[in-house]
């Protein structure tokens, strides 16, 4: 496959996508940057901005084993990773949970106790499931996209810093314009004929797609801009009390890569590295005291970075 | 791969060419301002050469610092990134470089020099050029090669730059030592009513000293020509009435003292 081809391709998911999620572009981009790099996305965001529907539509468009966890506070471990049963037989079979699965849709993730979280955490690190004294090895590719909603409080266990540093992205899904809210309410209040999606990438174009956005080349001193941008975040004391970890200086290379392969572009743009530090930063820092103080939040501060 | 190296050789080779040559144009003009600089103050003229010479190094090193592949695609926004990326990648091989190194040869054949010249900064140095060229025949044509500061009148500036102009209490550009009175006194040249106005062309009245021989010994002829005859004075016998001969010659003799 083609540059052209493989952009052709992720251009077809997107507009496809559109059919069902209407507006959301950035956020429909952005989780199709975690798959090509083969990592987990974290989608934040208040009720009814189709996160859960933007995940839904875009695992039913590929040709992989799809699966929803719906958090609850009195869920537990094994119930997402799966567990020992006794057949008919009287023995003990593994019966493999939701986990076990190509996509993983994690929905409302804080809502999950600490127990489950950080057994999901652990089985998004190591691709892999321990029951008892067996490991299974999950299988490739594996993607967990879990939505939050920053609104209620109640009821929910925040994510750690360590626990959100696992997943490659935060996406943050935004009102739609007024125009966009429009066409949804024309779509899904006057019309009656939901639209069904058939699979249009194969699981071997998702590793090949995967491949070829760790080819894509990057000039040296953009490289070195993306570092010296994290480390930026490690000293401004001003503003990030707590700055992000060289797994982000990874992340954001990459990402970068995957966004440079979905505009078509055969090498990584500083653009790429400015479009990618919001997602990539916004979940790995920690404002101080005074930046929360002034109203500033994770986006604000990025910014100020990118000065 | 290779291409790509040549491609990025030659872009280098070019700039470089145009450094040498910028920095040139710059040091001509250091050249003509420290010689204009020089000139009133009787400093040796090639000591004009050191500085123009210092900044002909710092330029072209600045010169070949600062002009680099991300200067060339400054110039060319349609490469934008990516000759800096195919250069950085030149030892690695995949798919997408190749295509990248591909898209960069294509588009660097566009490329030429003369977009690397900045033509107006090169006309600003040339009219610059130009200028300072000028002054500095001015400077000769008036004579101004010296400037003495302590007959410099600073409460009339403007009548010290006219007498410097014109010439007055400056040297005459004609050999050495004091020859501030050259032109004598202006009281002295005031003939009856009518200023005599005299103007020297310092350039015929240069003197060398290498030209000045000893005198060369001549030998006169002592019998003078045939047709020089000596031939007395007779103006008392001019027609001098008879009874008053004798009273002219006795006047003769008084006034010449004779006997």
């Amino acid at each position: 496959m083609r540059l052209e081809e493989a952009k052709q391709n992720l251009d077809l998911v997107i507009s496809e996508v559109r059919k069902i999620v209407v507006g959301q572009s950035e956020m429909v981009k952005d989780v199709l940057v975690a798959i090509l790099t083969d990592s987990h996305a974290l989608l934040e965001g208040y009720p009814g901005l189709a996160k859960t529907l933007t995940v839904k539509t875009i695992g039913s468009l590929m040709d992989l084993k799809f699966s929803r966890i719906q958090n609850t506070p009195d869920l537990m471990p094994s119930d997402i990773t799966g567990t020992y049963i006794v057949n008919e037989r009287r023995e003990f079979k593994f019966q493999p949970g939701p986990i076990f699965a190509n996509i993983v849709l994690s929905d409302e993730i804080n809502r999950a106790p600490p127990k489950v979280q950080s057994a999901l955490l652990e089985v998004m690190q190591e691709r892999q499931v321990t029951a008892g004294n067996t490991t299974f090895k999950l299988e490739r590719p594996f993607f967990v996209l879990a939505t939050m909603n920053p609104l209620e409080m109640e009821g929910t266990f925040a994510l750690g810093e360590a626990q959100a540093d696992r997943f490659l992205l935060k996406i943050k899904a935004q009102y739609p314009s007024t125009e966009e809210e429009l066409e949804i309410v024309e779509r899904y209040a006057e019309s009656s004929n939901p639209i069904k999606l058939k699979p249009i990438m194969k699981k071997e174009t998702i590793e090949y797609l995967q491949e070829l956005t760790k080819q894509v080349p990057i000039a040296r001193d953009i490289k070195r801009y993306a570092v010296d941008l994290i480390r930026l975040t490690r000293t401004k004391k001003d503003l990030i009390e707590y700055g992000a970890s060289p797994r982000a200086s990874i992340g954001l290379i990459l990402a970068s890569k995957a966004r440079a392969l979905m505009e078509g572009r055969n090498y990584v743009s500083k653009e790429d590295i400015k479009t990618m530090a919001y997602p990539v930063l916004r979940h790995r820092i920690i404002l101080t005291f005074e930046a929360e103080r002034n109203n500033l939040t994770e986006d604000d501060v990025i910014r100020e970075l990118l000065k | 791969m290779s291409q790509i190296i040549q491609v990025i050789n030659e872009i280098k080779k070019e700039l470089f060419k145009i450094g040498i040559f910028q920095s040139l144009l710059h040091s001509i003009i250091v050249f003509l301002i420290s010689f204009i600089i020089l000139i009133p103050f009787t400093i040796k003229w090639f000591l004009a050469f050191v500085p123009a010479g210092m900044w002909f190094i710092g330029n072209l090193f600045y010169y070949t610092k600062k002009r680099n592949l991300e200067y060339v695609e400054s110039l060319f926004p349609l490469i934008n990134e990516q000759l800096r990326t195919a250069k950085d990648n030149l030892g690695k091989d995949n798919e997408i470089i190749r295509r990248l190194n591909q898209d960069v040869l294509e588009k660097a054949r566009r490329i030429k020099t003369s977009f690397f010249i900045n033509l107006k900064a090169l006309n600003i140095a040339v009219v610059v050029i130009i200028a300072l060229s000028f002054s500095i025949f001015f400077t000769s044509y008036f004579n101004i090669n010296k400037i003495n500061f302590k007959d410099f009148n600073f409460k009339d500036p403007a009548d010290s730059f006219k007498k410097i102009i014109s010439g007055d209490k400056a040297s005459g550009g004609s050999g050495e030592g004091k020859n501030e009175d050259i032109y004598g006194k202006g009281s002295v040249a005031i003939l009856g009513n009518n200023e005599l106005n005299l103007q020297l062309n310092p350039s015929g009245t240069e003197l060398n000293p290498e030209d000045l021989k000893d005198p060369e010994k001549k030998n006169f002829d002592s019998a003078f020509p045939q047709d020089i005859k000596s031939s007395a004075e007779a103006n008392f016998k001019e027609d001098i009435p008879k009874e008053n001969q004798e009273i002219v010659k006795k006047y003769f003799e008084k006034i010449t003292g004779g006997k």
